[in-house]
C-alpha cells in the first residue's frame, strides 16, 4: 500500500509546485527594478510619444518614480516616529 | 497471387527492418550529433506544416496597446531570454547547447537561420504561429507548452513584445522587462 501512496504523493507534490512555478508575485520578489535614470534625463521633446515602446517605458518609469517617492516618504515617517 | 505475396513479404521485411533499427540502439540521439540534411528538412517541414494547419483559425487581437509590452516583456525575460536571447547577449549555455538551436528573437525575422514558411507579408500568420508555439510548445525541441500555466492574454502580450524586440537596445529592454514593485504591466 505504502509503495503506491508514496509515488502518488510525490507526483502530486511535483505537479502542485510546477504549476505555480511562474506566478507573477513569486517572480516579482526576485526581480530587478527598472533603471530609469538615463531615460528620465532625456529631454521630453526627443521622445516620440506615439511610439508604443516609448509610451510603455514612460509608464513604467513614472510608476517607479512614484514608488520611490512613496517609499522615501514612508521611511521619513518611520524615522520621525522612531525619534519621538 | 505471386505478386501479392512478394509485395506483402517486402512490406513485412520493411516493418521488421524498421522495428529492428528502433531496438538496435544505433540511432545517434545526442543533441551534439547533427541531423542529416534530409532529416532536418523532413522534421522542419513536418513542424511548420503542422503549426500552420493548427494555428490557421486563431484570431489575432489588437497588439498595439503599450501595456502589452510591459507584461509581455517581463514574462519574456523570465521565460524566454535564456534560450532566445536579449539585446547585448549573443549566446547563452542554452542557446548553444540546444538542438535544434532556438531562434535568436533579437534578430529580425529575415536574419533567422531557419526557414519562415509564410510569405514576408503574411503578418497575421506569423503572429498566429508565434502564439501557437508559445502556447503549445514543440515536441522534442526544448520548447515548453506555456499554455499549461499561462493565460492566452499573457501569451499574446509576449507575442506583442517579441515584435518589438529586434528594435530594442539594452536600456529599453531593461526598463520594459523589469518587474517594478507595482508591476503595472502584469494584468493577470
Amino acid at each position: 500500500m505504502l509503495i503506491r501512496i508514496v509515488p502518488t504523493l510525490a507526483l502530486a507534490l511535483l505537479f502542485s509546485t510546477t504549476t505555480s512555478a511562474h506566478s507573477p508575485d513569486k517572480v516579482r520578489k526576485q526581480a530587478k527594478k527598472p533603471q530609469c535614470e538615463a531615460f528620465l534625463k532625456k529631454p521630453k521633446e526627443e521622445m516620440d510619444a506615439s511610439d508604443p515602446v516609448t509610451r510603455a517605458m514612460m509608464k513604467k518609469c513614472e510608476v517607479e518614480q512614484q514608488d520611490q517617492t512613496e517609499s522615501k516618504g514612508n521611511a521619513a515617517l518611520e524615522n520621525d516616529e522612531h525619534h519621538h | 497471387m505471386k505478386a501479392i505475396k512478394i509485395t506483402l513479404g517486402l512490406i513485412l521485411l520493411l516493418i521488421a527492418t524498421g522495428v529492428g533499427f528502433l531496438y538496435s540502439g544505433l540511432y545517434p540521439m545526442g543533441a551534439d550529433d547533427r541531423h542529416w540534411g534530409v532529416s532536418y528538412w523532413a522534421l522542419e517541414t513536418l513542424r511548420e506544416r503542422s503549426i500552420k494547419r493548427a494555428s490557421e483559425n486563431i484570431s489575432v487581437p489588437d497588439l498595439g496597446d503599450s501595456d502589452l509590452l510591459l507584461s509581455g516583456g517581463a514574462d519574456y525575460n523570465d521565460m524566454c531570454a535564456g534560450c532566445h536571447l536579449q539585446p547585448g547577449v549573443s549566446s547563452t549555455d542554452l542557446s548553444l547547447g540546444l538542438y535544434p538551436a532556438p531562434p535568436d528573437l533579437t534578430a529580425s525575422a529575415d536574419k533567422h537561420d531557419h526557414a519562415h514558411p509564410f510569405g514576408e507579408h503574411d503578418w497575421d500568420a506569423a503572429l498566429r504561429r508565434q502564439f501557437w508555439i508559445i502556447k503549445h510548445g514543440i515536441k522534442a525541441s526544448g520548447m515548453p507548452a506555456w499554455g499549461e500555466t499561462h493565460t492566452d492574454e499573457r501569451i499574446w502580450a509576449m507575442v506583442a513584445f517579441i515584435q518589438k524586440l529586434p528594435e530594442l537596445n539594452e536600456m529599453q529592454y531593461q526598463i520594459l522587462t523589469a518587474r517594478g514593485e507595482s508591476d503595472q504591466g502584469g494584468h493577470h
